[in-house]
């Protein structure tokens, strides 16, 4: 997904539920942060890397492939954009345990990690609120790829087809992919760009969607593909129908996040709210175009009658330079951050205890003390000065 | 491809589960799809090994005529001379041929218009690939060999097996659209 | 990290410092061992595409491309074994493609990562360099034949440096704590 879905349909979803507009603003600019939270932007503002929500390209272009390299990517899109749908599957055919640990990440929504990062976030502020929005509406978009490199889970080849419906009548076209990353997605040619092919299983050209490009995302995609996966099965996506189960989703979970609701179950989903809006939603999510930003925007000003200010990434950023290092985690970046490292930490776990490295290795803290990656030490102090 | 199909606005919101478009996942479906990829995957194999091979031999022939060149055995005009001759006749034979089978197979898995021409030069091609196995073997048995010698086996014997695979892959894919036509139509195969 | 994997990580990167310091130390015996090098690299490749063919890529649509590419890179293996008894030329051809393919990646890196404000540019765009130049060296004094020596020193360190990142790998902090 992309910022139109992750900041303004957030923001949306968001008021919806009961919050604020001030409330609100908070929770979509979380929610848009995972896709910013770099480990170069971490850097910038001297906050603890571990935190790293996302790669940007460069980072990805400077990664290394080597176990570490691919366990620490494993972590940040596996916890953050391919949240896993079921760690314990297994696949239709007898394989080797590599590929099966391969499989298990692939991304999918309503899976037991989906309602534990929700759960998780009960309570922990706005910022928690917004990040696990934004894991939950990823799951919708990203559903059957893995967040791991990985080329015989994550490519597709040629059999590729939009799905487009037009005059009461639906329409296939085969997909177009060019490599070149400056040409634009064109929806009326039917061209995108991906990522080139690399025969390397590690390849970060082979990580989450990247084979199929920005397509996944885009919320008017109906289409039907071979996942590299599924021996020659064919998916059909149809993303207009799966976002709008990603928005109500989002309101049922920030309810439950707000305390309106003392469970929170999978498989679940708010039409009532929307009832009044749901023509007018469907028609922002099936329009064609690659960014959605404008419409969403008017929809969720609409509903509040305030102004939603453009996402910047820097809104927060001098609030948490200027607090002193006892108050930063007091501070709105300051939350995020733990935000993220609990998420982080939680989902390595999830995985290790299937039996997994892939994302590499879990100690728990209560039982092997502080011997960890040491950025994690800022998540046991606040959670002691919690229990305190 | 273009397929027009009638359809109910917003009717994939009636089923809860999904999709408005069902996925084809029927077993001939999937043997269609499968043997399609199999026939281009093993078409594009037979080219890359071929061409491979033709660059080695062409390396080995060079590096005999080289020999022969410092050791004056050649004169250096007739040794350029005999180095294009060799490319060419190389590059005629070898790749024109897999070509042909590359560029009918690919076209046949794409089209599903059933040509024969492929078929015909992946069986000489066959019938070649099981006469270097065979001579290996016999050799092996008579003279011993080397592990160098086995090495080489192993890419001559995997060349043969896509081929093999290549024609198999044709006729099931024929046999599968024969039966999706069949049952599209209400007739017998 | 396991424990073993941080076993293999030393050893294996102790085992490629070695290999270096040989190589500086008997350059005489350059050209063959880097040639042996070349052939044990192409044949492992070879059989790591194999392995990666029957344990993942055969559940793969299309994955019969690791197979070929597989027997195909053996088959280099042997020919490299071969070029052996080639003049030196033909190793020195073989390095300058390889670090010059290496060397002008990093750079394009490099210069991406200056754009983007990244801090790694500067390490990044000199080992483009270095790579470059050795690639350019290998084939100067791989065609003049006058003083091979200086490269495979060049490269023997290269080699001991991959060797010591390796080695530095293995005691890494690595496993993410869990707070319940």
């Amino acid at each position: 997904m992309q910022m139109d879905f992750h900041y303004y349909a957030t923001y949306a979803a968001a008021y919806l539920a009961g919050y604020s507009h001030e409330e609100s603003m908070i929770i979509c600019y979380s929610a848009q942060f995972v896709d910013e939270c770099s480990k170069t932007f971490l850097r910038g503002i001297k906050g603890p890397l571990s935190a790293a929500t996302t790669q940007l390209q460069e980072e990805m272009a400077d990664a290394r492939t080597d176990l570490l390299g691919l366990q620490d990517i494993t972590r940040i899109w596996a916890s953050f954009h391919f949240l896993p749908r079921d760690l314990h599957r297994n696949p239709k055919v007898r394989c080797s345990r590599a590929y099966r640990r391969k499989y298990r990440l692939i991304c999918g929504p309503n899976g037991e990690l989906a309602a534990e990062t929700v759960r998780l976030a009960r309570g922990k502020g706005l910022e928690a609120a917004g990040l696990a929005m934004h894991v939950i509406a990823d799951t919708w978009a990203h559903q059957y790829f893995a967040g791991t490199p990985s080329i015989v889970i994550n490519n597709v080849n040629e059999y590729f087809y939009e799905i487009i419906c037009r005059d009461g009548m639906k329409e296939e076209y085969k997909i177009r992919f060019n490599h070149n990353p400056a040409t634009a997605d064109d929806p009326e040619k039917m061209e995108y760009t991906n990522t080139i092919f690399q025969s390397s299983e590690n390849s970060v050209m082979n990580l989450g969607h990247g084979r199929a490009g920005h397509f996944p995302d885009y919320s008017y995609a109906r289409y039907r593909y071979m996942p590299a996966w599924a021996d020659y099965n064919e998916v059909v996506k149809d993303n207009p129908a799966d976002y709008l189960r990603a928005f109500t989703q989002m309101i049922y979970a920030l309810k439950y996040l707000r305390g309106d609701i003392e469970e929170f179950d999978t498989e679940k989903y708010d039409m009532d709210t929307i009832a009044p809006y749901r023509d007018e939603i469907l028609g922002i999510l099936c329009k064609r175009q690659v960014d959605a930003c404008a419409d969403w925007k008017a929809f969720a000003e609409k509903l509040s009658g305030c102004t939603i200010g453009d996402f910047d990434i820097n809104k927060y950023k001098d609030e948490y330079m200027a607090a002193d290092k006892d108050s930063r985690n007091k501070t709105v970046i300051g939350r995020f951050i733990l935000a993220a490292m609990s998420q982080k930490s939680m989902v390595t776990n999830r995985i290790y205890k299937s039996g997994n490295r892939a994302a590499g290795y879990s100690i728990d803290i209560g039982e092997k003390g502080s011997r960890g990656i040491r950025d994690y030490a800022r998540l046991l102090q606040e959670k002691e000065a919690a229990d305190e | 491809m273009k397929l027009r199909k009638e359809y109910k606005e917003h009717d994939y919101l009636i089923n809860t589960y999904g999709s408005f478009t069902e996925a084809r996942n029927d077993k001939a479906h999937v043997d269609e799809r499968r043997y399609a990829g199999i026939l281009k995957l093993t078409a594009d194999g037979t080219l890359i090994m071929g061409i491979w091979s033709l660059i080695k031999g062409y390396m080995e022939t060079l590096s005999d005529m080289g020999s022969e060149l410092i050791a004056g055995g050649i004169p250096v005009l007739i040794a350029i001379f005999g180095s294009v001759f060799a490319f060419a006749l190389f590059f005629v034979i070898g790749i024109s041929f897999r070509y042909m089978i590359w560029r009918g197979a690919r076209k046949e898995a794409d089209s599903g218009r059933k040509r024969n021409g492929y078929i015909a030069c992946a069986i000489i091609l066959l019938a070649y690939d099981l006469y270097e196995v065979a001579s290996f073997i016999y050799q092996a048995v008579w003279k011993g060999t080397d592990a160098q010698d086995v090495l080489r086996f192993v890419f001559d014997a995997t060349s043969l097996i896509i081929v093999c695979e290549l024609i198999a892959s044709a006729f099931r894919l024929r046999k599968v659209r024969d039966e999706l036509e069949a049952a599209e139509t209400g007739g017998n195969v | 990290m396991s424990k073993l994997q941080r076993f293999n990580s030393f050893v294996g990167g102790l085992l490629t410092v070695f290999f270096g310091y040989a190589l500086y130390m008997a350059p005489f015996m350059g050209v063959d061992m880097i040639s042996i090098v070349m052939t044990a690299t192409l044949l492992l490749l070879g059989i790591r595409s194999l392995y990666f063919y029957f344990s993942m890529a055969r559940h793969m649509v299309g994955g019969k491309n690791s197979l070929i590419y597989g027997i195909i890179l053996i088959d280099l293996g042997v020919c490299a074994y071969m070029m052996q008894s080639f003049p030196p030329v033909y190793i020195m051809i073989y390095l300058l493609v390889i670090h010059s393919f290496y060397g002008a990646t990093d750079i394009m890196v490099a210069l991406r990562a200056r754009r983007l404000k990244s801090r790694s540019w500067r390490i990044k765009l000199l080992t483009g360099l270095g790579n470059l130049t050795l690639g350019v060296l290998a084939i100067v004094f791989g065609f003049t034949g006058d003083n091979i020596f200086n490269v495979i020193y060049i490269y023997a360190l290269g080699v001991a440096y991959t060797g010591i990142m390796r080695m530095t790998n293995a005691f890494r902090r690595t496993a993410v704590p869990y707070i319940q």
